[in-house]
């Protein structure tokens, strides 16, 4: 098992969309199914799960409706809403736009920067 | 749409705060229970599980409180919290809460109540239809400035008024009288009657029933018997009776019908007692008042000039009716109001009155405000050591400002309730009819908005000064607890301002009250005590010639006389205090016969009666009286004015008023002439003291007292004086002359001379003004003496330790006592000075509206006396409380 990662700032809602775009999870459900996505490197805060849940329900991008949960228990769980749903593959798109000029910006040795200005 | 998605969200959880509460909690608890259980199955004992498990997830309070955080409601929940902590502080501080409420409630309520009187009798008086472009028909005569006339019209000179093309509508009032019987005493009835456009033409529903329509009847048709009640009739006559409408009404040897009752407002015609159609009129040839809505766009002066040809050409016709001289202004309806009001002249004075209470009222809260300010340095300093923003500790200010102005508004709106009623039961007849005074919602808002930026200004002020304070400062031992200098500054300038302006009201209302006592203890020239006036009318045709009339007048005055408590009874036919007609005469030997005073019909002991002495000559004997011989007494005025040189006594004088010519068109009864009199001469035998004859505002005019028998009308006019109250002999006196023939007799209700005084304009005005202004500077006086009190109480309570110490260090309690009084000392001195300053100037500039207030300069010095010494003692309180501090408790009280 490799090093756990944090978080990136800002990436958390993306992260709840992508569990949660897989089908209807309570609260505790999605922790783990972003930890097991992420291959149980990434731990979410549990005292910043619910806060985020809040303002995405509260933004209408998801839904909470009571059912019951593997075990027979009364719980909340989340569904994309429509609106959810235009949201997370904006979101998507913007976040792997972003990763790969990064990666570019990363990857690149000195040969790559002079082809770059050579064309410009 | 995600915005109206998020207010949905934040409604759902405001509305339902418990579910969503519970529905957070239950959430939280799966997830605990489901964490739990992971641990458990991972072999972590139970108890460890359970611990971790919520060391993980965090406070679920805090859960819930980030939950309205999201949903935007953290505003709301902060400051319903500030606002708990506000009205607990306010509770735990009664004295100043209170203080601070009642303040502005007495400045809101006093400007509320006096500008929505002023509304309601300046701006919106009317309820008729366009009034602001109905016009009264008023001629001004030239000789005599500042008065004016009404002119009447006849059928055909209406016909022709109407038809002016300028004119919009016309109708036409008359008036007459009736009586009703209620309970066996014959009530007059006043009665108005209208044209048949007159409702059209104001457009007023009816209360009940219906308006008078032209159908009902108009000029020259048949009377159709019926009518309209007054709301005031309805309420005294009917009690309110909403059955009314198709019921009769006997009055007279009349029936009719009653279809409708007019609305409160509805006065036209002085408020009578009934509305009949111009048909019911009994004299074909009588004349009546003319209304004109102007067409729009033309101006009162433009329709004036254009009427005047008209008016002129008609004055020839009837000259009787008109001045010699004369301009036609015709008058804007709220004008016949207002150029008479003396009531008016005095509103500049109440506006400043009001004003200045909403200032002291609002500088009051703001002193307290200022001073617990200050006094909460440690308090701002502890919450910002311990995280709140600056902008918490404003808000939190801000919301507890809101809080007293809000309750010190709701207070004053229930203040200017009682007030605003105040002005109309004092004196209802110093005001339109038709005003019906109500709080208005406009001056309502602005006196609240005063109010509350005065309480955010001063209330935050501290807030702004000390919500980021040197917190080590504020908090080490030394600065501990003390009066923050710079707040110092603003408190006294405020208390001197309130003391300045208190003593300017209290000037004023001092001036007002001496003003009115003057009226009071005026010398009048007569006594009014113990008086009564009453009429007695004859029935038609009864004693139709002058011997009978001469023999009835006699015995009547008998009759009352035999009444036990009754001292003596006269016949007059004017009442003092205001006077009635003038008339022209000539004195022979001289050539002008353009002169005028004003001429009273009396019998002999009428001087006796009303205590009015006689200077020279006699008056007419008993026997003379009886013969009608035609002989006068005049006043000394009358001397000084048209005989100052030559003895009047014996002199003879020549009245058009005893001429045939002249007799009044719309009296039935006629006047009869005694046989002695000659060429209408009148001989003049003696001279009597000044009595009040014009009004208690005016000088006394010429008089000219002449024997009633000379002409006698058909009704007798007495004054009687009795041994007590008047009031107590009214049913004796109507019973004895109703034993000379009840049937033939119509006695008025008897009115009490003295009341006849209270009744004038200016009294009641002068009374009216004067008790306003007094519940002012009352108000005035305790709200600055109260503001002062408990700012120096606030402190003295500050330097309880500072005064321990001196105690302790062997000061004497006398000097501490001094040291409180002497830092008050400069703000009393200073405010009562600027108050005598403020005083002189406002008495200079509201001379001439007030001008039966008292002037004198010891007015103000008396007002400034009161003050200083009250606001010493009210200092003194709370200094003599500061120079029996224990030692050794003020030390421990740190």
């Amino acid at each position: 098992m490799g090093k756990n990662v944090d978080v990136l700032q800002g990436t958390l809602n993306l992260l709840i969309l992508k569990a949660i775009s897989l089908g209807p999870l309570h609260g505790y459900a999605v922790l783990l199914r972003i930890q097991q996505l992420s291959g149980e490197r990434m731990e979410i805060q549990q005292g910043t799960l619910y806060p985020a849940l809040y303002r995405l329900e509260h933004q209408g991008l998801i839904r909470g409706t009571w059912g019951e949960s593997e075990n027979n228990r009364k719980a909340k769980f989340y569904t994309l809403t429509p609106a959810g749903r235009r949201q997370f593959a904006a979101e998507q798109q913007k976040w792997e736009a972003l990763a790969e000029v990064i990666a570019r910006i990363l990857g690149a040795d000195a040969a790559t920067a002079l082809a770059a200005e050579a064309k410009a | 749409m995600s915005l109206l998605q998020k207010m949905r969200s934040s409604l759902k959880t405001l509305l339902f705060r418990q579910a969503a509460a519970r529905e957070i909690e239950e959430e939280l608890h799966f997830h605990l229970e489901a964490h739990t259980a992971d641990l458990l199955a991972k072999g972590v004992p139970e108890q460890e599980a359970r611990r971790r498990a919520r060391v993980d997830l965090g406070l679920p309070r805090q859960h819930a409180e980030m939950h309205r955080t999201v949903v935007g409601l953290q505003l709301l929940d902060e400051t319903l919290a500030d606002l708990r902590y506000g009205l607990r502080g306010l509770w735990r501080n009664k004295p100043f809460a209170l203080t601070a409420i009642l303040s502005l409630a007495i400045g809101i309520g006093a400007a509320t109540a006096m500008f929505s009187v002023v509304y309601a009798v300046l701006l919106d008086v009317y309820p008729y239809a366009d009034s602001d472009r109905t016009v009264n028909p008023i001629i001004h005569d030239p000789n005599v400035p500042d008065d004016w006339n009404w002119f009447v019209l006849n059928r055909e000179q209406y016909a022709q008024y109407k038809a002016a093309p300028f004119f919009e509508d016309v109708f036409a009032q008359g008036g007459m009288g009736m009586q009703v019987d209620d309970n066996d005493v014959q009530q007059p009835l006043h009665i108005t009657l209208l044209s048949g456009n007159a409702s059209a033409f104001h457009r007023v529903p009816a209360l009940l029933g219906r308006t008078l329509q032209p159908s009902d009847g108009d000029f020259g048709d048949k009377p159709s018997n019926i009518a309209v009640l007054g709301y005031k009739f309805w309420k005294s006559h009917y009690f309110g009776d909403k059955g009314v409408v198709g019921r009769d009404l006997k009055a007279g040897s009349n029936i009719f019908r009653i279809v409708g009752v007019m609305p409160e407002r509805f006065t036209l015609g002085g408020a009578p007692d009934l509305y009949m159609p111009i048909s019911q009129f009994p004299f074909p040839n009588g004349h009546y008042i003319a209304f004109a809505k102007l067409k729009p766009g033309v101006t009162p002066q433009q329709a004036s000039a254009m009427l005047d040809p008209m008016i002129h050409q008609f004055a020839k016709a009837e000259p009787q009716f008109y001045p010699k001289q004369f301009h036609v202004r015709l008058q804007p309806l709220i004008e016949g109001f207002t150029a008479r009001s003396k009531l008016l002249k005095n509103f500049p004075l109440l506006y400043f009155a009001v004003s200045a209470l909403l200032l002291i009222g609002c500088g009051n809260c703001s002193l307290l405000l200022l001073a617990r300010g200050t006094t909460r340095v440690h308090e701002f300093a502890l919450r910002s050591a311990v995280g709140a923003s600056r902008a918490r500790i404003v808000r939190q200010l801000l919301v507890e400002c809101l809080t007293i102005s809000l309750l010190g508004s709701m207070l004053g709106v229930g203040l200017a309730y009682l007030l605003a009623r105040l002005p109309l039961q004092l004196a209802a007849d110093l005001f339109p009819t038709e005003a019906v005074i109500r709080i208005n919602g406009t001056i309502l808002a602005f006196s609240i908005l005063i109010a509350v930026c005065a309480g955010l200004f001063f209330g935050l002020l501290p807030a702004m000064k000390y919500s980021r304070p040197q917190i080590s400062n504020m908090l080490n031992a030394n600065g501990r607890r003390t009066i923050a200098s710079g707040g110092k500054g603003v408190l006294q300038v405020l208390i001197a301002a309130q003391i300045a302006l208190t003593l300017v009201l209290l000037t004023v209302s001092t001036a007002a009250v001496g003003g009115f006592l003057r009226l009071m203890r005026m010398h009048l020239g007569y006594d009014p005590s113990n008086t009564m006036a009453l009429y007695v009318g004859l029935g038609k045709g009864f004693a139709p010639t002058w011997a009978e009339r001469a023999a009835l007048a006699g015995s009547m005055k008998q009759a009352i006389e035999t009444v036990p408590g009754v001292l003596s009874a006269a016949i007059a036919d004017d009442f003092p205090p205001a006077g009635g007609g003038m008339s022209q005469f000539q004195l022979l030997g001289e050539e002008n016969l353009g002169r005028d005073t004003r001429y009273t019909s009396v019998s002999p002991d009428y001087f006796k009666t009303l205590r009015i002495s006689i200077l020279r000559g006699r008056t007419p004997t008993e026997a003379e009286w009886r013969a009608g011989i035609p002989l006068a007494v005049v006043n000394e005025t009358f001397v000084r004015r048209f005989s100052p040189h030559r003895d009047v006594l014996d002199r003879t004088l020549r009245t058009p008023a005893l001429s045939t010519a002249t007799d009044d068109m719309n009296n039935p009864q006629g006047r009869t002439f005694s046989p002695a009199l000659k060429d209408q001469q009148i001989r003049i035998i003696g001279v009597s003291a000044d009595a009040v004859n014009d009004g208690l505002d005016k000088t006394v005019a010429p008089n000219l007292y002449v024997n009633s028998t000379a002409a006698m009308y058909g009704f007798f006019p007495f004054v009687v004086r009795t041994r007590t109250d008047s009031h107590a002999y009214e049913h004796d006196v109507a019973h004895a002359i109703h034993q000379l023939g009840a049937k033939n007799f119509i006695t008025v209700v008897p009115q009490s001379l003295q009341e006849m005084v209270e009744h004038e304009n200016v009294w009641r005005t002068q009374r009216l003004v004067a008790v306003l202004l007094s519940i002012f500077a009352m108000g005035a006086l305790v709200l600055s003496l109260v503001g002062l009190y408990s700012v120096v109480a606030y402190v003295v309570a500050q330097r309880t330790s500072e005064f321990g110490i001196r105690i302790a260090l062997g000061a004497q309690r006398t000097g501490v006592l001094l040291l409180v009084l002497q830092s008050n000392a400069a703000v009393i001195v200073g405010g009562t000075f600027a108050g005598i300053l403020l005083s002189l100037i406002v008495r200079s500039r509201f001379a001439q509206w007030s001008e039966y207030s008292s002037r004198s300069s010891l007015n103000i010095l008396y007002a400034a006396l009161l003050l200083g010494l009250a606001a010493t003692t009210a200092s003194l309180l709370p200094a003599f409380r500061a120079s029996r501090v224990e030692p050794a408790i003020a030390l421990r009280a740190e």
